[in-house]
């Protein structure tokens, strides 16, 4: 059982216990019976998860499971702090999550199969999308959802699994031919443009959708993701300084283009000049950091309610108000554990797909973390994405589940082929 | 009362909440390290091949070794070349936690590892070694 002991797993479990206990002593009509019947079935089930898939198969890497139960007792405690009616439905996705996770390492290697067909990879990702900008309907400024019967569904979180999928599976096919050097502008050294044109059609079509449908930070992770993985692939900076420039131009065009980018962008630059009106969130969201100091607030001590949409994009700065900078830096710490981890999957590798594809999964996961903590700490300006296990919202965790499934399952199958 | 119990039940939650996360740091940590100091001999095995060399007899000998390996011209060492460039005690290569290092040993012509002067150099596999007139292959 490797280096973890078993009263270290039960700590996610305790959390939840005596976040519940908190929470009832503080107020004692915030917790009824059937919220601690859920209560004890969750402390259970974040105990026996990582505990029976060891048991099952012991190449299951333990960390990042026990890290990402981690998260998601945070992300429990938090709701039953912020908004006891999400507490529930978000407890019913942190099941389902795990269930399709257990899927997914199940059926990995039919999953992974799929890798041998980029171009449907990529169709299907687009279809999604296009699905979207047909159907859409707005939730809360962005046009990203489809309501299907009792379901809201925020697609983009799937297509971005797929469009990882298409990237890894195009780039490891023709790495060889995207390295070729025989175009040479300058000290940019590039390939012939057909060699990739699929790479950009696919990719840029993603883009301008979800630009269409005003879901920016969707966008920048489907950028950041694109370049990243072309990089790591070919290891030819051409391509980054390409990316750097079409970032620069495309965020001008933007700035120029669309009110709310530029309303963005402004409140970035200048909180202060509009504080109780358009910059009302980010404010509330640098006062609510700054309440919490080094220790925090305590929990259920502090005025996360403030802050809009405080149990989805803004779950941070609660953490940050209540836990201060060692619940944040915990956090933070939570995820560079689970993007290390996956790492070393990735260099165990020795299927250049799989490698590529443990790369770009924990790398996605890595940089949708820091776009939205650079956004609710006004690092970068701010653009609505979920935090990954922490935010309330099925789609997002269910695909982030999925994630993990992938990542755990090429990290078993590399351990027992060693 | 209930005030103290309050404060006690935060602090113990902020304190779960850090010390989850140092386990885990300090488990993974020592996963990595164990993985690096392991010292089972069964992944040690290195070979130096010799590519080219001032005496044709010996090119494409391969000489197996998994701990050290000392060259020179003197008789005591494990490779010996009758060279004029080398040194009595030339250079070692040596095993070094899990990887191997090569050393001069302060030589009058130097050791060039993939054509650089080198004093002290971890070998990856496929380097060129060259002592005096003679080049090897590491491998491993």
């Amino acid at each position: 059982m490797g280096h973890l002991k078993k009263n270290v797993l039960l700590m996610p479990s305790y959390m939840l216990i005596i976040g519940t206990l908190i929470a009832y002593l503080q107020k004692k009509t915030a917790v009824v019976t059937s919220d601690i019947i859920f209560i004890v079935a969750a402390s259970f089930l974040f105990f026996l998860i990582p505990w029976g898939i060891k048991k099952y198969n012991k190449n299951i890497d333990e960390y990042i499971l026990s890290l990402v139960i981690f998260l998601c007792s945070m992300s429990l405690i938090m709701l039953l702090r912020l908004k006891v009616s999400l507490f529930k439905p978000q407890m019913e996705w942190i099941g389902l999550g795990l269930v399709l996770m257990l899927l997914t390492i199940v059926f990995s290697a039919q999953l992974l199969k799929l890798l041998e067909y980029p171009y449907l990879l990529g169709l299907a990702s687009i279809l999604i999308i296009f699905l979207v900008v047909v159907f859409g309907t707005e939730i809360g400024g962005n046009r990203n959802w489809i309501i299907m019967g009792p379901f809201q569904v925020q697609p983009s979180e799937y297509a971005k699994l797929l469009v990882l999928g298409f990237l890894t599976a195009y780039l490891q096919e023709n790495k060889n031919l995207l390295n070729l050097p025989n175009r040479k502008w300058g000290f940019l050294y590039l390939p012939p443009l057909r060699f990739l044109a699929p790479l950009i059609m696919i990719w840029s079509m993603a883009l301008l959708m979800f630009v269409y449908q005003r879901d920016l930070g969707s966008a920048l992770l489907f950028f950041g993701m694109a370049v990243m993985m072309t990089y790591v692939a070919t290891s030819n900076k051409s391509y980054m300084f390409l990316a750097a420039v079409f970032f620069i131009l495309s965020g001008f065009a933007s700035y120029m283009a669309f009110g709310h980018v530029r309303v963005r962008f402004d409140i970035w630059l200048n909180p202060w000049a509009d504080p109780m009106g358009k910059a009302y969130q980010i404010v509330q969201s640098l006062f609510a950091l700054g309440y919490g100091g080094l220790f925090g607030a305590g929990y259920w001590h502090g005025f996360p309610d403030m802050i809009p949409a405080v149990q989805t994009d803004f779950i941070f700065s609660a953490i940050g108000e209540e836990f201060g900078l060692l619940g944040v830096l915990s956090v933070i710490t939570a995820y560079l554990l689970i993007f290390f981890r996956a790492m070393k999957i990735s260099f165990s590798c020795s299927d250049e797909k799989y490698k590529l594809l443990s790369f770009g999964l924990s790398a996605t996961m890595l940089l949708q973390a820091f776009i939205i903590l650079a956004g609710v700490t006004k690092l970068l300006p701010l653009t609505g994405i979920t935090l990954p296990f922490i935010s309330y919202g099925g789609s997002s965790m269910t695909a982030s589940f999925i994630t993990i499934g992938l990542l755990l399952a090429i990290g078993a199958k590399e351990k027992n082929r060693a | 009362m209930l005030n103290i119990v309050m404060i006690a039940l935060q602090y113990i939650l902020l304190f779960i909440i850090c010390f989850f996360i140092y386990k885990i740091m300090k488990a993974v940590y020592k996963d990595l390290h164990q993985a690096a100091y392991s010292s089972d001999t069964a992944g040690k095995k290195a070979a130096l091949i010799i590519i080219d060399s001032y005496d044709e007899n010996i090119i494409s000998n391969k000489i197996n070794f998994t701990t050290s390996v000392s060259i020179g011209r003197g008789s005591e060492n494990d490779i010996v070349l009758t060279d004029n460039y080398v040194s009595h005690h030339h250079a070692t290569i040596n095993a070094f936690k899990n990887q191997y290092q090569l050393e001069d040993l302060h030589s009058r012509n130097c050791t060039y590892v993939n054509d650089e002067a080198v004093n002290k150099i971890f070998l990856q596999n496929g380097d060129i070694v060259k002592i005096g007139n003679t080049s090897f292959r590491f491998e491993r």
